[in-house]
């Protein structure tokens, strides 16, 4: 396409209003060759030749010597630069050599598995191989699994799969696992974060059952876009690896233009026309001159909406061009999703709005553009998703659409951050305990565990808690899986959470899709709507019990916007603590929790909010890792002094959150902040992760604080708003939330406060203290701790929980839930019989669960479970639980509860009486 | 018999079948219709609940596996039980002498097969998918008897042992008897082998009851399960203080945990049952099918 003459006509539209705030060309890029050190085997040239190969890049040919020197190899080069022949070609030596050899690649998606299979299948026929290479996911027939199972060379997964159906049945793969010789780690830039620490210790299991059948494989790890590959790659797999990344592939010219939505009016939030229209548009225009597009948006729901809004503009001008638009996310039915995929690489389809799921490398054919709405986060994931565009070296366009959002405005600002530095740093923590104990379950299920060692520091202390539960049990020093279930099963390397919510249309029965427990409230609660496949469904149902959300079909005009309420409620424990500036900044564990309390209803096109509604939903706890920045008291005085409110509190809290992902490859929604806990100051500025125990993200911060906070100020700094808008220092909440009123939470914060307050802390003193004191906490006292908190966890584990498997299956047995009787207020009869059905399910329930010998203890108390109570209070004994008074324990407990022990009658002295009063408000609030 | 008359072609053939062989087995006595005594059952039923001590309950006896290890080990002649199962050892004898069986044995390239040379195998579990052997029974004839050998795993790390216990029946056996064993304990046996590098294949010619009874019975029962061929065919009552199969994974677990025997000699006795019906179930088959196991 000629993408200057498209920049032109739009710039010459009549609805253009100085939209493009910057354009980028990189130029085409010519391609570096090199010869691999050894020869090819003839029948490998053969099929590289009649494929029209002539020669290798420099990145291949280093990768190839380098693996036949022994080495682990990860390679990193740009999207479509020719990173699968890397290991395809190596693959195809092993397997000339030694006919009996096996591989394994692995995938992050099914969809990159398939794509993958095709080009694989076309390389060995060249070749001459004739063995046996197949996918073997969800989606994989079960006569066809045998045969894989059975009889494969190479077998293409995805890490769910290996984790849920080959590690606990390893037994079944001993030829598989036996002949090992090549495992494949694709796309190594996603494993980060969860997902990241999960495969790790996948891997760790993995070699562990490899070393068992007496085979120890080769790993290749391959990239585009992540900063530090050499240290990801070993920390994943726990091997040496050796670094590729002289890239010699090809490029044509692509240019980059940032879109910017014209502001409106001069409010200061949702002031800017909304990215979703002006997307809209661009794509439709480039439908309409027959340029194939790809849009990418954040949400599941944008992506829906998008679509929505392309084939009501289509329909106007051209309906023959409505056909060729499809939507594309995850949560569709996977034979929907190849469909989409074929139909997308076979031409047929113009355009395609879709989220980060089609992201990864699926050869997606000839796409000439793609629109990229709202920053992605970080900037592996923007290169990742404007490298489907374009991928036979032919210009192409590149639009970033900017959303109204801090970083988003400030990307579109600074378009060097973007093209100037290295991508970010990728983080995992595969010592997590949390993490690991679910591993070491899986671990003893799959062969008895002697060296725990091997799971890290904390795993000893794991596999005792687990053993107190009866979940695994030591015999001769070893450690052996002790119960009933397949732990394999109840444990996904995506999700934090234990179990998922099934959606389930009311009409059809039909299962929808997944959504993990934790997200399910923000997204299902009842009234919200929900978007799948263009059409639009109300929630009827939540039943946080059974794990189910009820969905019916309706046409509305309108979406919905959750509130939700997310807080630290006290600090567990310091576990670092430095001098910033004039005050301190702490790294530690704190506890926090989660509410979804009300929700939006927002117009389509206007975004107007219709009405806002309330919501009775139970609350989630979290134990987790925090960063928190306590200012100087003298400086809140001071500014206190100047006439200015402490409100920039907040606004920092807020400002940092949305700038952190610029060192760490993590996302904003991985975050949150809040100001203030029971046991912390009261202007404590606290930046916590939404995972149990974290995942290093603020670690990492904490280390970089120096580097993080002058940039936040200066981004505060550089907003061009009056005095705080939602690019710099975060949203207006509702009437609904005025929690900590007299924080002013509940305006947007005061942007002249936040610079005061932290311009204040940083003049104070150094910002890179040298020395970085680690508070001496004695390993007594931590295992203490640490032992604490796994049991709390599987104590949640034991709840009731339905399991859903990693794919939606159509489920329509799962019967309707019984309508509860409704109970009168003054009919004291039936609530008694209700509740002594629940105790009996509840005791039906504890008795498959619960072994015969607690079985007593268990039901003696069996009472109906309760909302909350456990959620607002550290445990009982913790040393820094706070003296609850009579009267506020009346407030939070609820009436049926039985009474707490008589606490002692202290006044609450913490913090400041200000922050007292605002504490009170909340609980009644 | 439950089986109705004249309906269908192989309802009839079975009936005649059945009618022959058991003149031909038991013509004087009733069928066998009780299940035999248990000399520890009345224990066992009395102290339900309380702590039961294995060993005294099911007369168990700790053995050396010959690749390390131990195990224990509960083995019972059938002649030496109370209950008539003297006959069943007969009748065993005389069914491998038929002709029908030299035809299927010869099909298979086994010379004629001698009472000797038959194994019959059956597992208990602790899961469906490739998770701990604890049981493994297996019937031999010995001595003009049938002989129950029961190993069993006191906890999770015995499990070697009484696999490798098992390899050492194989070698003088050339027949496998089993039920549901092709898919089931067969592959289960060589997948928890693998998972404990223990070698023990089981590669000689295997009749698997089940897929024999389905073809002879199935059109005319309800369902071909074991204990359905027990009640129906062998004309046996229903189960005393039996233990229900989906609960055996989570009895044998508690067990490991509390080592109360209570429920695991119910299991023995469960598992001891299941092999008696195969052998009987051999018996009972009709002799006019060619190539009928």
């Amino acid at each position: 396409m000629n993408v200057d003459a498209f920049l032109d006509d739009l710039r010459r539209g009549k609805d253009y209003a100085d939209q493009i705030a910057y354009v980028r060309t990189v130029e085409a890029r010519a391609a570096v060759y090199a010869r691999p050190a050894r020869p090819l085997p003839p029948e490998i040239a053969d099929m590289l030749k009649a494929r029209g190969i002539e020669q290798l890049y420099s990145h291949q040919a280093a990768a190839i010597d380098k693996l036949a020197e022994g080495h682990n190899v990860v390679v990193v080069s740009a999207t479509a630069g020719g990173k699968s022949l890397c290991y395809q070609l190596p693959l195809l030596q092993t397997l000339l050599a030694d006919p009996q050899s096996t591989a394994l690649l692995l995938f992050p998606t099914k969809a990159l598995a398939q794509d993958q299979l095709r080009s694989l299948n076309a390389a060995m026929t060249g070749a001459g191989i004739g063995a046996l290479a197949g996918v073997y996911d969800g989606d994989t027939p079960a006569s066809l699994r045998r045969r894989l199972r059975d009889g494969a060379s190479v077998i293409l997964t995805n890490p769910d799969m290996l984790h849920a159906a080959i590690m606990p049945q390893h037994g079944r793969w001993q030829r598989f696992l036996a002949n090992l010789r090549l495992v494949v780690l694709d796309e190594l830039h996603v494993y980060t974060g969860l997902l990241g620490s999960n495969v790790a210790n996948l891997m760790r299991r993995f070699h562990r059952v490899c070393g068992h059948y007496g085979s120890c494989p080769q790993m290749v790890a391959c990239s585009a876009t992540v900063a530090n590959p050499l240290e990801l790659a070993q920390r994943l797999t726990g091997r040496p690896f050796e670094l590729v990344d002289n890239d010699g592939s090809p490029r044509g010219r692509r240019t980059y233009v940032f879109w910017n939505p014209p502001r409106l009016r001069d409010t200061p939030w949702r002031s800017r026309r909304s990215a979703n229209v002006e997307a809209h548009s661009l794509m439709a225009e480039l439908i309409r001159r027959g340029h194939g597009t790809i849009t990418f948006s954040k949400a599941k729901m944008t992506a829906e909406m998008i679509h929505r809004y392309v084939c009501e503009n289509l329909q106007a001008s051209d309906p023959a061009l409505v056909k060729k638009v499809t939507p594309y996310r995850g949560g569709y039915e996977p034979s929907q999703r190849r469909e989409i995929e074929k139909r997308l690489f076979a031409g047929e389809l113009l355009g395609v709005s879709a989220t980060r799921a089609l992201e990864l490398g699926i050869d997606v054919g000839s796409l000439e553009a793609a629109i990229i709405v709202g920053y992605p986060g970080t900037r592996v994931s923007f290169f990742q998703q404007t490298g489907r565009a374009g991928r036979n070296g032919r210009d192409t366009l590149i639009i970033l659409v900017g959303l109204d959002t801090s970083v988003n405005q400030y990307i579109l600002g600074h378009p060097e951050y973007l093209f100037g530095r290295a991508v970010e740093e990728a983080v995992i923590d595969p010592d997590n305990p949390f993490i690991v104990t679910g591993h070491l379950r899986c671990a003893t299920h799959e062969l008895p565990l002697e060296d725990s060692q091997r799971f890290g520091p904390d795993a000893d202390l794991a596999l005792s808690v687990l053993a107190e539960n009866g979940k695994v049990r030591r015999i001769d020093g070893q450690w052996y899986h002790a119960a009933g279930e397949t732990p394999q099963h109840e444990i996904s390397l995506r999700d934090c959470v234990d179990a998922n919510v099934l959606i389930q249309d009311a009409d059809t029965g039909a299962a929808m899709g997944e959504v993990n427990r934790f997200d399910a409230p923000p997204i299902l609660h009842p009234g919200a709507i929900y978007m799948h496949l263009g059409q639009t469904y109300r929630v009827t149902d939540l039943d946080l019990d059974r794990n189910v959300a009820t969905v019916k079909a309706v046409e509305v005009d309108y979406y919905t916007d959750p509130h939700g309420g997310t807080d630290v409620h006290h600090v567990d424990q310091p576990l670092r603590e430095k001098p910033f500036g004039g005050g301190k900044a702490f790294w530690g564990e704190v506890t926090a929790y989660f509410n979804t309390y009300a929700y939006d209803k927002v117009h389509f096109y206007t975004l107007d909010a219709v009405s806002t509604h309330r919501l009775d939903l139970p609350t989630f706890t979290l134990e987790t890792t925090a960063l928190w920045l306590v200012p100087p008291e003298q400086l809140m005085a001071d500014v206190l002094a100047r006439g200015i409110d402490h409100s920039g509190l907040m606004g920092i809290g807020y400002a940092t959150r949305m700038l952190l992902p610029l060192l760490v490859t993590c996302d904003t929604l991985d975050f949150s902040h809040s100001i203030g806990a029971v046991n912390a100051p009261w202007n404590s500025i606290f930046i916590y992760e939404r995972y149990p125990r974290g995942l290093g993200f603020t670690q990492k911060a904490f280390e970089r604080l120096g580097e993080l906070m002058p940039a936040v100020l200066a981004n505060i700094k550089a907003c061009d708003c009056d005095d705080g808008c939602p690019c710099c220092v975060g949203k207006p909440l509702r009437q609904d939330a005025t929690w900590y009123y007299d924080r002013h939470e509940a305006f947007i914060p005061s942007k002249r406060s936040a610079i005061a307050i932290l311009e204040g802390t940083l003049a104070g003193g150094a910002l890179n203290a040298p020395a970085v004191d680690e508070l001496i906490e004695s390993d007594e006292a931590r295992r203490t701790r640490l032992e604490r908190m796994l049991r709390r966890r599987l104590e949640q584990m034991r709840k009731p929980i339905m399991f859903h498997p990693i794919e939606p299956v159509i489920k329509t047995e799962i019967p309707a839930p019984t309508p509860s009787a409704k109970l009168k207020g003054a009919d004291t009869a039936a609530r008694r019989l209700h509740r002594k059905d629940l105790t009996r399910e509840l005791r039906k329930r504890l008795a498959n669960k619960i072994v015969t010998d607690q079985f007593d203890a268990m039901t003696a108390k069996v009472s109906p479970p309760q909302k909350v109570v456990k959620a607002h209070h550290p445990p009982a004994g913790y040393p820094g639980r706070p003296d609850v008074t009579a009267e506020s324990a009346d407030q939070i407990l609820p009436a049926a509860a039985p009474a707490p022990p008589a606490p002692p009658k202290k006044p609450i002295i913490l913090g400041n009486p200000l922050a007292a009063a605002a504490r009170r408000k909340k609980h009644k609030g | 018999m439950d089986i109705k008359d004249g309906t269908s072609r192989p309802a009839q053939d079975v009936r005649e079948g059945l009618i022959k062989r058991l003149r031909r087995v038991a013509p004087p006595a009733a069928p066998l219709s009780s299940p035999p005594p248990w000399q520890s059952l009345a224990n066992i039923r009395a102290t339900a609940g309380c702590q039961v001590d294995f060993v005294a309950a099911t007369g168990a006896v700790e053995v050396q596996a010959p690749r390390g290890g131990s195990a224990m080990l509960i083995e019972q002649r059938l002649t030496d039980m109370s209950g008539g199962w003297d006959r069943l050892c007969i009748a065993f004898k005389t069914a491998l002498a038929d002709a029908t069986w030299h035809g299927w044995a010869h099909l298979q390239g086994l010379g004629p097969v001698a009472p000797e040379d038959v194994l019959f195998l059956d597992l208990e579990t602790t899961g469906l998918h490739s998770t701990p052997i604890f049981l493994i029974g297996v019937m031999v004839f010995e001595n003009d008897s049938l002989v129950v050998r029961q190993y069993f795993a006191r906890d999770y790390s015995q499990e070697r042992a009484i696999l490798s216990l098992l390899a050492d029946e194989l070698p003088s056996r050339r027949l496998l008897v089993s039920f549901n064993g092709k898919s089931f304990d067969v592959p289960y046996v060589h997948t928890r082998s693998a998972a404990t590098a223990v070698s023990c294949r089981l590669r000689m010619p295997h009749c698997d009851l089940l897929h024999t009874s389905r073809r002879v019975w199935g059109s005319g029962l309800p369902n071909c399960r074991l204990q359905t061929l027990e009640t129906y065919i062998c004309r046996r009552g229903a189960r005393e203080d039996d233990i229900d199969g989906s609960r055996i994974p989570e009895a044998y677990h508690a067990f490991v945990r509390t080592g109360n025997g209570a429920e695991m000699a119910l299991c023995v006795k469960h598992n001891r049952l299941d092999l008696i019906t195969l052998a009987d179930i051999l018996t009972r088959l009709p002799v006019a099918r060619a190539s009928c196991p």
